[in-house]
């Protein structure tokens, strides 16, 4: 025995239940418990499923609370107290053991939610691991245990913490029989030597007999009686209490109270003496209960004693030590007799005649008729059942469900929030919805302000792809180098990949809605400049913070849409072409109606660039771009149009054409001068074809609102320094619109110096005679041009 | 996946069906060949980290070299962009983890007022291609003017896993015994200690297998991303944009390194489980 | 506690705070950057532009903005919807052996092989998708393989090859969207897969059924709403795909309508136009489901 002081409390009755009741909706689960258990009692609350003793068992543990009246713990009124803190503890059904505990740690839980000490806790459990006789399996995990060992766990976890009362919900329900009868012992002697409460639930009343100083017996909600075992079996409160506990025979019938003994009329006509009376008045209807063991069989017949009755064997069965002896009263009433064998009574068989009698006690009056009439149960199996003490009765009440008068209800809330929800939506979906236009420039002037923003920290660059020098290889490239001079932090940014693409994604979708795009400096090429200008999406160039703008190739200051370049300062200059990868083509190409060599069908690529493809072409026919009409458009969109449907073009592509070129997915494209110059292939060469070549240039511009006018302004002036841009050209390979870059070349010799006299790169009179830059479209012309174009790229 | 599972013994074949037999052959081959078709293209990004280049484009095997594992970070462009997916990553999926978990609670535990009308939400995102979800949040966030950026993408990518996470934790809290807490709160422990000792270490495996989840898929989500990213590069979109033009080996290397840590992470869960399942027997 | 008597409800019980807490900032999230931003796409899709090439756009219930997306993408839908559809009929087929395999013939190592199939996941899709260019490429493996087994002819007959080439051709694109989505067909099957008792499959033979008649009468019907499933969970991130098409296919001639939402967007600055056809795509992706659901009478999507 531990060393925890015995529960000797002032007040005897740990638990009360007053008046309570629960009711779920319309369905009552519990109509009125009315009792009180002792201290160290051991208390069964008995009966079939739904009878209620679950809910009043989660009443007193706190996962329930009454609808009405009180339950009250050691004298205190706890009804609403929620169970960690009601000093009651629960061994659940289904053990409910933490998996990612020890078993140590699991028994020790409840001490250290209420703060004992560690060492102290494990102290205490330990030794209720020994009360339960698993001290050795302390530290393993609740897994590794048998059900058996699991629920003496269980055990153990609620009784170290001492609990007023323990609760146990059909703890051995999922316990096989012969260690239910085991268990059923030990929880005997452990209750016993803790002297604690225990409240037992149930529905095996074979247990609740074996185990229970007290058992109250449930049925629909209501508590049918309480007593000790004895008293419920030998004087049930009702019917069903009588039906309930083992077996019974019971015979409705009339009471008639004249005369010195009470008399029993039953419906079958036969009349017994009946003995506690008490109760009940003449005339009531009644029922007689007769236990099948308190019957005696004899072969002679006997006269009306009313004690006795005749009967007719109808089935014997033997189980070993005893008989079940199952015969044929009057008036076909089936009735159950339990004899010990002996010889005398070994030699029944059915069908003989032989008379049941009893002792007048045995004789017990319940309340009401009985709707059973007979024994309760004279199915073998459910007589043996019975006999091994397991439940027979039927499952009891359906769940209760809330009935559809709640739907409309429901529908109508439903109805409401979705409404609400959908205005609501539309509401917000409307915020901002008149997008103002990007703020208009004002024109000419020449100081930061005008529309930018004078931010001077910060630079955001959005440039086509592999279109500067970089870091590699030991040399510094142009970014690096800025940041290093300047301080500035550059975000530097390939992404830009076709103008129409850009022009919606980092242009339109900023300045439509009225905000600025987070870029201070963009390379559009130069068509697509001349229509961000048109809509005043630029700012006009701060040139006071931009001294080598006087480094601009003059040519381009004449350019109709931007007279002066006072709004773009141009990056890049170069020329479209035809690049192929000689292993694919097994020849050198020289002009562009090559690309529509048969020998190369499936094998041929197309800028989605419109004006370069189409241009191309244009120049393949005869025609100048530079001069185009409707009809030489149409001509070669045309021919474009049956070359994709004949399969000859194999797509249309980007600037990422190189890959295919290199790997044979293209034999030969149409291409861009610079690319072609830095891939370090031998085998994909460029050729400026002999009809010519289409010319092309980008240009840096500022987005108006741009944050960081300052910055841009830096750069462009860096980028503009002869060593600077030279040191680009010499990267990509373009043509540079800056002054003195080849003079830069040629002062560093060697490869570089080679650049110099490259004529792609530094085209003489000749060769720019060759380049035709595309007409400028009246806007209708231009846009079904373009529509028809990517219709037949496939945008 | 760290979750064990114990396993169905595998189905005890009727005896001398040579039909049978022929079928399981089959069924080998058909998975052993659906794992090597699941992996060439993996084993394929795998090998290119060795090759050497001479072109911009790591396509074509050229040459041998570790040069590139010497040096994963080279290429900046493509760290940073790996450096900003992963930030956009972890912010998005902490909170989709959060609320979604929240969420997934609730709904399993509890009858709630509009639970199927939730379960709607829910699910509609996952029903949703991805270039719609992406459109309709670029339209709201240019109606609404904002700028479009690192928290644009944390926003979209917190809704889409979101989703993801709720319906696996939910999934996975269902079959949780629940009586677990009752039993904890019967032993005296306050709701809040209940929480964190009981609750949070039952959920927690599919917790983080959601969370895991929403890992994989915000890293590698481009459509969605392309539509409110603005001028973040995350890495998918890095790849994209620039693969027209350049794929340094660097990019194999980074994306390999990640192969392997994922790998990595599965094979230690299974050992693990398989450790733990082992000592419970 | 037992489960028997009482309604264990625990709506009844604690449906009052918490739960509804719990659930309000995700259920916030999702309205506000789920719902609402649907609705915007409704709105602008029945918006007009103000000017060509521009993305103001003037709020006019427009509804002539569907009809025209439906007429004028009508093949670009079909040619996505296609597509989608014979990957997912293909990763299906495909996947479900090696889901049966994992889920009844791994044993403890089925965690791990489910794990692997999820690997793919963590690389960059993108990067799986070039690494089939190279794959597919003219001189590449694939179309070696198949020309050094005599059977360039063959393929070109039934069109899984146009003139000896795969890349920038159709069967090109479904490879690649059954490559990419063959994960997410893969796990609803095993899951469900996994739930079928061991019992019941030996249950079967022992009642003198062959393998074929258990698997079409037991294990297939149990396996069906993770086919379903499946199957969802692939066609409709498929319909909407367009990486595939433009990484693999020819975009310019074979385009897809995920392609069409993408360029009207972002490259013309076409939202009505655009948000049209992505409601339009929506509409018919659910309808799709709906009609696969209640042809499978599968309620529970979950």
């Amino acid at each position: 025995m531990t060393d925890e002081p015995t529960l000797k409390a002032t007040t005897s009755d740990v638990i009360v239940l007053e008046g309570v009741r629960k009711e779920f909706g319309s369905f009552v689960a519990v109509e009125r418990a009315d009792f009180s258990i002792a201290r160290g009692e051991f208390f069964s609350m008995l009966g079939p499923s739904g009878c209620g003793k679950t809910t009043l068992l989660k009443m007193i543990a706190g996962f329930e609370q009454p609808s009405s009246g009180r339950v009250l713990l050691e004298g205190k009124d706890v009804s609403t107290v929620p169970p960690y803190k009601r000093n009651v503890n629960t061994v659940f059904q289904q053990y409910a053991l933490f998996p990612h505990m020890s078993i140590v740690d699991n028994v020790a839980f409840g001490l250290r939610s209420k703060k004992v000490p560690a060492a102290e806790a494990r102290k205490r459990s330990m030794e209720m691991l020994e009360i339960v006789k698993l001290a050795e399996f302390a530290n393993r995990r609740s897994t590794q245990l048998s059900g058996g060992q699991q629920q003496r766990v269980a055990l153990a976890r609620a009784l170290v913490n001492l609990p007023a009362a323990l609760l146990l919900d059909e703890p051995l329900a999922a316990l096989d029989l012969k260690l239910r009868e085991a268990m059923q012992i030990e929880l005997k002697r452990i209750q016993r030597e803790v002297n604690i409460t225990f409240i037992f639930v149930t529905h095996d009343q074979g247990e609740a007999l074996t185990m229970s100083d007290r058992i109250a017996v449930m049925s629909r909600g209501r508590v049918e009686q309480i007593g000790t075992p004895t008293e419920i079996y030998d004087s049930p409160a009702s019917i069903f209490v009588a039906g309930f506990i083992g077996s019974a025979n019971l015979l409705p019938g009339r009471l008639s109270i004249n005369g010195s003994t009470p008399t029993a009329v039953l419906d079958s006509g036969v009349n017994l003496e009946v003995s506690n009376v008490a109760g009940h008045s003449d005339g009531d209807p009644i029922t007689v209960m007769l236990r099948p063991e308190r019957i005696d069989v004899g072969r002679e017949a006997r006269t009306a004693d009313g004690r006795s009755m005749p009967a007719t064997v109808k089935d014997v069965i033997f189980q070993g030590s005893n008989l079940r002896v199952i015969a044929d009263g009057p008036a076909n009433t089936e009735l159950l007799v339990s004899l010990e064998a002996d010889d005398e009574i070994a030699g029944l068989r059915p069908g003989d005649e032989v008379t049941l009698s009893w002792s007048q006690s045995s004789a017990f009056l319940l309340k009401g008729r009985s709707e059973i009439v007979g024994a309760t149960t004279t199915d073998v199996d459910e007589v043996q059942a019975t006999m091994a003490g397991k439940d027979i009765s039927d499952k009891g009440d359906a769940v209760a469900d809330d009935g559809p008068k709640l739907d409309r209800r429901k529908l109508l809330i439903g109805g409401g929030v979705a409404v609400v929800a959908a205005v609501g939506a539309v509401g917000l979906s409307s915020i901002g919805g008149d997008n103002k236009k990007g703020s208009a420039s004002t024109g000419g002037d020449t100081s930061v302000g005008g529309g930018l923003g004078g931010g001077a920290d910060e630079l955001h660059i959005l440039n086509w792809t592999e279109y500067i020098d970089v870091t590699a290889d030991g040399e510094v490239g142009t970014v690096d180098r800025f940041k290093k001079a300047t301080g500035i932090e550059v975000e530097y940014s390939e992404t830009y990949n076709d103008n129409n693409e850009a022009y919606g994604k980092e242009f339109a979708a900023y300045l439509d809605a009225g905000s600025n795009t987070p870029w201070d400096v963009v390379m559009p090429t130069y068509w697509m400049v001349a229509r961000l200008k048109s809509k005043g999406w630029l700012a006009p160039l701060p040139f006071n913070l931009i001294p080598n703008y006087k480094n601009l190739d003059p040519s381009y200051l004449n350019l109709a849409w931007d007279l002066g370049a006072k709004y773009h300062l141009p990056w890049q200059s170069g020329f479209t072409g035809i690049a192929y990868n000689i292993n694919y083509t097994g020849r050198e190409l020289k002009s562009i109606n090559d690309l529509f060599d048969p020998a190369f069908k499936g094998k041929v690529g197309f800028l989605t660039e419109m004006r370069d493809a189409v241009g191309l072409v244009m120049l393949a026919q005869g025609n100048d771009p530079s001069e185009a009409t409707e009809d030489t458009l149409n001509e070669a969109l045309d021919k474009i149009e049956q070359a994709k449907d004949e399969g000859h073009i194999r797509r249309f592509h980007g600037n990422d054409y190189l890959q295919d070129l290199e790997n044979g997915n293209l034999a030969a494209c149409t291409a861009w001068s610079g690319d072609i110059a830095q891939t370090a292939n031998p085998d994909v060469r460029f050729v400026f074809p002999e009809e010519g070549a289409m010319n092309w240039f980008d240009s840096m511009v500022i987005p108006v609102g741009a944050a960081n006018g300052a910055a841009a302004a830096k750069w462009m002036n860096f980028v503009y320094d002869p060593v600077n841009a030279a040191r680009i050209t010499a990267y990509v390979q373009y043509v540079s619109p800056v002054v003195g870059v080849r003079e830069e070349l040629e002062k560093q010799g060697g490869d570089t110096a080679a650049l110099a006299e490259n004529p792609l790169l530094f085209p003489d009179a000749d060769v720019k005679s060759r380049m035709y830059v595309f007409a400028e479209l009246p806007t209708k012309i231009d846009q079904s041009v373009t529509d028809r174009f990517v219709t037949i790229t496939g945008g | 996946m760290t979750a064990t599972t114990t396993k169905p013994m595998s189905s005890t074949s009727s005896p001398g069906r040579p039909r049978r037999a022929w079928g399981t052959i089959v069924l080998w081959i058909v998975a052993i060949g659906g794992f090597v078709y699941l992996f060439i293209p993996l084993v394929t990004i795998a090998v290119f980290t060795f090759n050497d280049p001479e072109t911009k484009f790591n396509t074509s095997w050229q040459g041998f070299t570790f040069d590139n594992w010497l040096h994963p970070f080279k290429d900046k462009a493509f760290t940073d962009a790996l450096l900003v997916s992963v930030e956009v990553a972890m912010v998005a999926c902490i909170i989709a983890t959060i609320l979604g978990s929240l969420m997934a609670m609730a709904m399993a535990r509890y009858k709630m007022h509009g639970g199927a009308a939730m379960n709607l939400l829910i699910v509609l995102p996952l029903t949703t291609p991805e270039i719609v979800m992406g459109s309709s949040l670029f339209t709201l966030f240019f109606n609404l003017g904002v700028d479009r950026g690192f928290w644009t993408v944390v926003i979209a990518h917190t809704l889409f896993c979101l989703s993801f996470v709720a319906m696996t934790v939910k999934a996975r809290v269902r079959g949780l015994d629940w009586s677990l807490e009752d039993a904890a709160a019967d032993l005296g422990s306050t709701p809040a200690r209940t929480f964190w000792q009981i609750t949070v270490p039952m959920i927690i495996p599919g917790v983080l297998a959601a969370f895991l989840l929403s890992l994989a898929l915000s890293i590698d989500d481009y459509i969605i991303t392309s539509f409110v990213a603005g001028p973040t590069i995350t890495f998918p979109r890095r790849i994209f944009d620039s693969a027209r033009i350049a794929l340094p080996p660097q990019v194999h290397v980074l994306a390999t390194i990640i192969m392997l840590v994922a790998i990595a992470i599965i094979v230690i869960g299974t050992i693990a489980g398989n450790r733990r399942e082992a000592q419970n027997r | 506690m037992a489960k028997d008597d009482t309604t264990d409800d625990r709506s009844l019980r604690k449906a009052r705070f918490a739960p509804y807490l719990m659930t309000l900032p995700g259920l916030l999230c999702l309205y506000l950057f789920f719902l609402v931003p649907l609705v915007t796409l409704l709105k602008i899709a029945l918006s007009v532009r103000k000017e060509s090439g521009s993305s103001d756009v003037d709020f006019q219930w427009k509804w002539s903005n569907f009809s025209t997306a439906f007429t004028d993408f009508g093949p670009h839908l079909e040619r996505a919807f296609i597509y989608a559809a014979i990957a997912t009929v293909v990763c299906v087929v495909v996947a479900y052996p090696i889901a049966y395999f994992i889920a009844f013939k791994a044993g403890r190592w089925a965690n791990l092989l489910l794990g692997l199939v999820m690997v793919p996941f963590f690389t960059s899709f993108l990067l799986r998708t070039i690494a089939w260019q190279s794959l597919f490429a003219d001189d590449g493996p694939v179309l070696g393989i198949i020309d050094s087994l005599g059977l360039l002819g063959a393929t070109d007959a039934i069109r899984l090859t146009t003139n000896g080439k795969i890349m920038n051709t159709p069967p090109a694109v479904i490879g690649g969207l059954i490559y990419n989505f063959m994960p997410f067909a893969l796990l609803p099957i095993y899951v469900s897969l996994e739930k079928v008792q061991v019992g019941l499959i030996d249950a079967a033979s022992d009642l003198y059924s062959s393998f074929s008649r258990t698997f079409r009468s037991v294990i297939l019907p149990l396996s069906m709403p993770g086919v379903v499933a499946g199957t969802l969970l692939t066609f409709i991130p498929a319909s909407g795909d367009f990486i595939n098409n433009e990484l693999l296919g020819n975009a310019a001639r074979e385009p897809v309508i995920g392609g069409v939402i993408q360029s009207r967007f972002l490259d013309a600055g076409d939202f009505p136009t655009a948000s049209a056809i992505s409601l339009v795509l929506m509409v018919l992706i659910t309808a799709a489901v709906l009609i696969y659901a209640k042809f499978l009478g599968t309620e529970d999507l979950a």
